[in-house]
Order: structure tokens, then sequence, then C-alpha cells
């Protein structure tokens, strides 16, 4: 069935107790952004280090797809103002604020990449999964581990890709030309960015469904359930 | 070989994929990169997305769908459906239809400051279906009821839908935007009369509230006027054609935050968490809108699009034979899928070939869009039933798609209204523009 982000936030709370004492065969009693994979990091036995090191990667990572989702807030924020400046210019004025139209146009790429990693942490994509919904769980397990092995080594790609594409429009000195001539590059680095925080989020969303068996909207329903956002809230 | 298996080999991919529950932007990205593989090979492939996804994601008219679907937030954080919905109940509670009525009339001023079907949805459903089942309004009714007036967001302007299509199909977008206006109205008053006509038979369904005194009416309209004031100054700005879509999301989205702010309605959480969701939704509807034009490229160089337009114009069949077989198949892929990758999908294919055949191009984006509306409430995977479920638990799939089966009916009858008479779509874009 089609999950769109409203049905799965709702149904996070509710579905948390259960889900976790499935999967653990006791009720979970850790925060609960932190269950699966990046409580296990804390609970990796043999090699401390190792242990603080994944945590803290982890961390990172949750820190830096939430510090992007930001800068893409402002970028909305900031195209709202120089539309309106330029409105109200135009309006009082007769004239045009140099490179509005450039500016507005190029920010929205931030828009589109930058939150992707957290998206993809919430499960919040438009999926169908009319399939998917009827599969035993060993299945699903393996459908999902097979989407997030191509979607990773896609996007890994792609990140390369885009960061090739945006290096080379800095080095050639690309420009929209306008009233005024504005250099993309800042716009064009947003997408390796926003792709290799998406990129990354599938491979420990891979690595927690092959290590510690948390589907997908499982990770997701713990993310959206009431303690967890408590706990994300406090930090 | 190969060159003959690879389109429903794509095709294929891209189909399981979907219902293997893989994100709908992401089959269609990773199924586009394969076909593109086929054809140019893996490094060439990887090289042309990662310099195309610069030029998909940079333009200024999309620009206009994030600034409404910032408007529609802080509208809807600020508590404004609250206040829109108890001015409509004030004043239409009495009457035949009683809160269902009121819901209709109140998700029509809604519309006007959100664009979005799902949004629209989950607003009415926190805040009407409480409401309704505490006065006894029959849960198929409420139910069928919110699911279905969400969609209206989805026609009247700010559309977002309509400023896909126009992308897409390089039509006028604010011609396309005015031109939801009486096809908006007119759905929402079809609702009103079944509404009227069902609850007249059975007054049971939605027993009518007690009059509301003159004073309580006047007061309910004091929280809403500026609001309403704020959607006039949008669509009028567009309609007079004095700012563009983008500048008038921008106005509308800053205009929402003064008056939520001069209301007390602001606080840094609210503001933090109505950018934030901005964010998030458009990452998440343009991601599908990046997958679908990488697929649809995909789809024009492989030579799959050139030759399904090719087939329709050789048909020896009259434009609107065509448009029918059209909605068919949009009403099967939209109840399966978004409307913002079913437009990429298919419009590029079928469009050309039916303004050859002498459709019109705004009456055309019309029926496309009111149909993929319809499919987001049609059973048994309409989108908009899961939003519902989703927002109040404690209604049954079963109850929310029984009772969108009365507001189904209408629904069909108003799309072939409007296929009939196209007037109803091009009436006021050629009065206006």
């Amino acid at each position: 069935m089609r999950r769109p982000p409203q049905a799965k936030k709702a149904r996070a709370a509710q579905h948390h107790q259960k889900h976790h004492r499935n999967l653990r065969g006791s009720e979970c009693s850790a925060p609960v952004a932190k269950c699966g994979m990046e409580s296990k990091a804390v609970v990796l036995r043999g090699d401390a280090s190792l242990a603080t090191f994944i945590n803290n990667a982890l961390l990172l990572q949750r820190k830096l797809e939430e510090i992007a989702c930001y800068v893409s807030a402002m970028a909305v924020a900031t195209m709202m103002s120089i539309t309106v400046l330029e409105v109200f210019a135009r309006a009082l004025f007769k004239i045009s604020v140099p490179g509005s139209y450039e500016y507005v146009s190029l920010m929205f790429v931030y828009l589109i990449y930058l939150g992707l990693g957290f998206s993809q942490r919430r499960d919040a994509q438009i999926t169908v999964g009319i399939l998917y919904d009827q599969l035993p769980r060993r299945a699903k397990r393996i459908v999902e581990c097979f989407y997030l092995v191509m979607a990773c080594l896609f996007f890994a790609a792609v990140t390369w890709t885009s960061a090739a594409s945006a290096w080379s429009a800095y080095v050639m000195g690309d420009t929209v030309l306008g009233i005024i001539e504005v250099k993309t590059w800042w716009a064009r680095a947003g997408i390796p960015v926003g792709l290799a925080l998406l990129s990354t989020r599938f491979l420990i969303q891979l690595i927690d469904l092959i290590k510690n068996d948390v589907l997908l909207e499982e990770a997701a329903e713990a993310e959206f359930a009431p303690q967890g956002r408590a706990e994300e809230e406090k930090n | 070989m190969m060159e003959t298996l690879q389109i429903p080999l794509v095709l294929g991919t891209v189909a399981l994929l979907m219902v293997m529950r893989v994100p709908v932007g992401i089959s269609l990205l990773l199924s586009g990169a394969l076909g593109f593989a086929f054809i140019r090979g893996t490094t060439i492939t990887l090289d042309t997305i990662g310099g195309r996804l610069f030029d998909i994601g940079s333009g200024y008219a999309l620009s206009a769908v994030p600034l409404f679907l910032l408007m529609g937030h802080v509208a809807a954080k600020a508590g404004i459906t609250q206040d829109i919905y108890r001015a409509a109940r004030a004043w239409l509670g009495h009457m035949k239809g009683s809160v269902v009525f009121a819901t209709t009339v109140a998700a029509v001023a809604f519309a006007a400051c959100s664009g979005s079907t799902t949004s629209s949805t989950a607003v009415f459903g926190r805040v009407a279906i409480p409401e309704m089942l505490r006065l006894n309004v029959n849960r198929k009714l409420a139910a069928g009821c919110v699911a279905t007036v969400g969609t209206l967001a989805g026609m009247i302007p700010p559309s977002i839908n309509l400023i896909v299509y126009g992308i897409i199909a390089r039509e006028s977008i604010p011609k396309l935007l005015i031109a939801g206006i009486i096809p908006g109205l007119l759905t929402a008053f079809a609702y009103l009369v079944m509404i009227y006509i069902r609850v007249s038979r059975n007054p049971e369904l939605a027993p009518a509230l007690p009059k509301a005194s003159i004073e309580e009416r006047v007061n309910s309209l004091k929280d809403v006027w500026s609001f309403l004031a704020l959607g006039g100054v949008v669509i009028g700005g567009i309609y007079a054609g004095i700012i563009t879509p983008t500048e008038a999301g921008a106005i509308g989205a800053v205009g929402a935050f003064l008056i939520a702010l001069l209301r007390k309605r602001l606080s840094f959480p609210v503001l933090r968490e109505v950018f934030l969701d901005t964010a998030q939704t458009t990452s998440v509807i343009f991601i599908i809108l990046v997958g679908a034009l990488i697929f649809s490229s995909y789809l024009a160089v492989s030579g799959a699009s050139g030759a399904v337009s090719q087939f329709i114009l050789g048909l020896d069949m009259p434009m609107m034979g065509i448009v029918c077989i059209y909605v068919l198949l949009l009403l099967v892929l939209g109840c399966l899928v978004d409307p913002v990758s079913v437009m990429f999908l298919t419009v590029p294919i079928f469009v050309p070939p039916l303004i050859a055949l002498g459709a019109h191009p705004i009456w055309l984006a019309i029926v496309i869009v009111k149909t993929l509306e319809i499919g987001l409430i049609t059973p048994p995977v309409g989108l908009n039933a899961f939003v519902l479920k989703g927002v109040v638990p404690s209604l049954s799939l079963r109850e929310i798609f029984g009772g969108v089966w009365w507001f189904l009916q209408v629904e069909i009858i108003t799309l072939i209204l409007i296929m009939l008479i196209p007037a109803i779509a091009t009436f006021l874009p050629e009065l206006a523009l």
C-alpha cells in the first residue's frame, strides 16, 4: 500500500513498543532514537574504541543530515525574502533587484537535494509497495537488502559525478546570465553534499538491516515515536 | 536481441521496484539510469546524470511550489484551519448537512491558502473528524467528506499539481492556475448538493446544530478574514497578471507569517517546524520529479515516447475517444502512483498528439489533473484515504472508502461535465489573460 509520511508518523507511536518487543524479546528501554543500529554500536563487544568511533560517526551523520535540512529551510526563507523584495522594488520604485531571479532559481537546488538524507532516515519518501506488503519478513529483508545495495552504489557514483560537475563549474567559472552574472558552483555543490548524505544513510540502513534485522519502516517508526522525538528535541 | 528487450526490461524494472516499496522517485531514477546505461554505457550515463541533476533542480517557475507549500504549512500550523472551520460551522451548522457542509466550505477556503492535497486532508482530518464524530455525524460520511474535500486543494489555486503540469507541458502556469477556479468550485458545489440530498433523505447522517447567534457568526469572521483576503490577493494577483506564481507564493508565505505573528500564533518551535516541514516535503516531491524527468528522457531517447505518440496520431479515432482512453489510464495509474510521476510519464507522450488533434491545452490540463485527483481517493489504494487513516487511526479503511464512494460518484459526474463542457475550464483564463 502507499504509505504517505503522515500515515507513517501517526502509526509510529502505537507500533513502537510492539516492534521493539519483537526485535529484542523484551520491551525497549533505550531512547527510541537510538534503537536499531545506533544503539547496537554502543554494545559491540570486544572493541570499545571501535564502538565509540562508530557511535560518533552515526551521531555525526544524524547531525549533518539535520544541518543540511536546516540549510535547506534557510534557502526557502531566503527565496521568499528575495522574491518579496523584488515585488516591492518593482511596485514602488520600478526597479528590479539584480540577480533575484537567478539566486532564487539556484537556491532551489538546495531544497531538492539537501533534505534527502533526512527524508530517507524518516522513511518519508512516497512508496507503493503493494507486493512488498504481502511478503514474509525474510523475503522483505532480502528485497530491502537488494534495494539498499543498489541505491547506495548508484547514489555514491552520482555523488562522485555531480561533485566532478560542480568542481568543473567552479574551475570554468560557470555563470547564469541575467542582469548580473551569478556563479553556479555554490548551488551545484549542494547536490553532491545531499547525495553523499543520502548514500551514507542507505549504507547505515543496510548495515542496520543485516546486523540487527531492522526493516526501514521499523527504523522510521522508532524515529517518529514520541520518546525518540523528545530525545531528539533535548539534543 | 538486447535492443528489443531493452524497453520492456526497463519498464518491468520500474514496476517491480515500485511494488517492492522502493520509493517512487528512486525507482524511476534507477530504472531510467539502467535504460540509459543500455544505450550509452554506464560511465557516460553516470556522468550525464551527475550533470543533469543541476539543470533539473534549478528553475524559477518550480520555485513557486515550495513557497506555496510554506504558505500552506504556516496556515495549518498557526491554527488557521481551526478558525476557518469554526467560522464555517457558525454560518452553516444549522443547515441540512450541518458540519459536513461546513467542512466542505472550510476546505474550499483553506484550498486558497494551500496547494497540497495531502496536507489539506491531514489538517482537516485532525480538525474536522473529531468534531464531526462528537456531533454524531455518520462515520462513513465524515471520513469520506474529509478524504475527498482535501483534493480541492489540488484544483483550486495555488495548485501544486497544476504548476508541475505547466512545467511539463510548457503551458502558461498563471492560465492553468486560474483555470482551476471554476472546476474546483463546481466540484465543491456538487459535493454540497450530494450531501444535501443524502442528509435530506436521512437526517441522522448529520444532525443539524442549533443556529448560531449573529454575534457569534460575526465574531467567527474576525479570525479568518485576513487569511481569506490573503488567498484573494494571491489568486487575484496571478489573475490580473501583476505577479508571477513564484512571486504570489512568496507574498502568500510572507503574508501568512505576518498574520500568524500578529495573532501571536508563531513561536520559535512552530517556525522551525514550518520551515523543516517545507524543506522535507519539497525534497520528497522533487526527488520524484527528478526521477520522472530522467525516466521520461530515457523513454524519449529510446524512441518509446515517439512511437506511442505516432501510434496515437495514427489511430482512426476522434480526439475525444483518445482523451477517454487516456483518462481511464490515468484513473488506473493515479490510484497506484502519485500524480507528479504519472504526469511526467504520460503527459509528454499523450498531450502533444492530443493537442495536434485539436484538444484545448488548458481544458486538457484540467481534465488530467482532475482525473489524477480522483485517483487519490479511488479504492483500494487511494493515497488520501491512507493519509486520513494515518491522522485518525480510529477510522477503518472500510469506513473511509465506504464514505469516499458517495463522493467518488460526484467526482466522476463532475469530470464528465468538464470533459463535455470545456468552457468550465477555459472561460476564466480566456477572459483574464
